[in-house]
């Protein structure tokens, strides 16, 4: 039982982790395009 | 000799008829804990490799493909978009497809739907973030197909996980797959 629920909750600090890593990402493309004028 | 006398030969050799019942792999092969974990990196390469192309193709302008937001509601929102999206392959894949194979189906949906929904999300989110990090959206597609194989020997299935190097064992768990996988093997029956 242990094991699943620490999968899960592992699984919702990838989520929390990845969706941080998506908006800083996107927000990098946008100055980087800006800058470029792309 | 004629067909009686085998089947006396037979019954002197051994008296009791034997009846041979497998009780945990009633398919006698492989394919019944390979390929549901099959299944899982099949739906988490494909959305990554959809999550991320179409995040790429927001940002090309004479695609015409609406850029989602910045912030933190338009990943989430695309993010809710592609569960929509997966929640039909999920149960073609978890639910449709294990009975038509006769394989073990011993997990609730319940419990699956549980597992699901952080697994989509996570994997949308690493592909949203993946398509915006390079300039050439093919580059994601070719490095989620290179990783797939890869991932294939390191989820525990046709490899053993106590086998793998500890600095592997810590890099396989950037994948969601990987914990997905975890609870798969376990059945749901904890």
């Amino acid at each position: 039982m242990s094991e699943v629920r620490a999968d899960w909750f592992y699984l919702w600090l990838l989520t929390a982790i990845y969706l941080t890593l998506a908006v800083l990402a996107a927000r990098r493309r946008i100055s980087h395009d800006a800058a470029h004028g792309a | 000799m004629n067909g009686a006398q085998a089947r006396l030969a037979l019954t002197v050799l051994s008296p009791a008829e034997q009846l041979m019942e497998p009780l945990y792999n009633p398919t006698g092969g492989y394919a019944s804990y390979v390929v549901p974990a099959a299944f899982v990196l099949i739906i988490q390469q494909t959305l990554l490799m959809g999550a991320a192309t179409l995040t790429a193709l927001g940002f090309e302008r004479s695609t015409g493909v609406r850029r989602a937001a910045p912030g933190p509601a338009g990943v989430f929102g695309r993010g809710l978009a592609h569960l929509t999206m997966y929640a039909a392959a999920l149960t073609l894949f978890f639910i449709v497809l294990p009975r038509v194979y006769g394989f073990s189906t011993l997990g609730r949906v319940s419990d699956l739907a549980l597992f699901a929904v952080p697994f989509l999300l996570a994997t949308s989110f690493m592909g949203q973030a993946a398509g915006s990090l390079f300039i050439h959206r093919e580059t994601t597609v070719l490095l989620f197909i290179a990783t797939t194989l890869p991932q294939f020997y390191q989820v525990g299935v046709s490899w053993p996980l106590e086998m793998l190097p500890p600095a592997l064992d810590q890099l396989r768990r950037i994948f969601p797959s990987a914990s997905a996988i975890a609870h798969r093997a376990d059945g749901g029956r904890e």
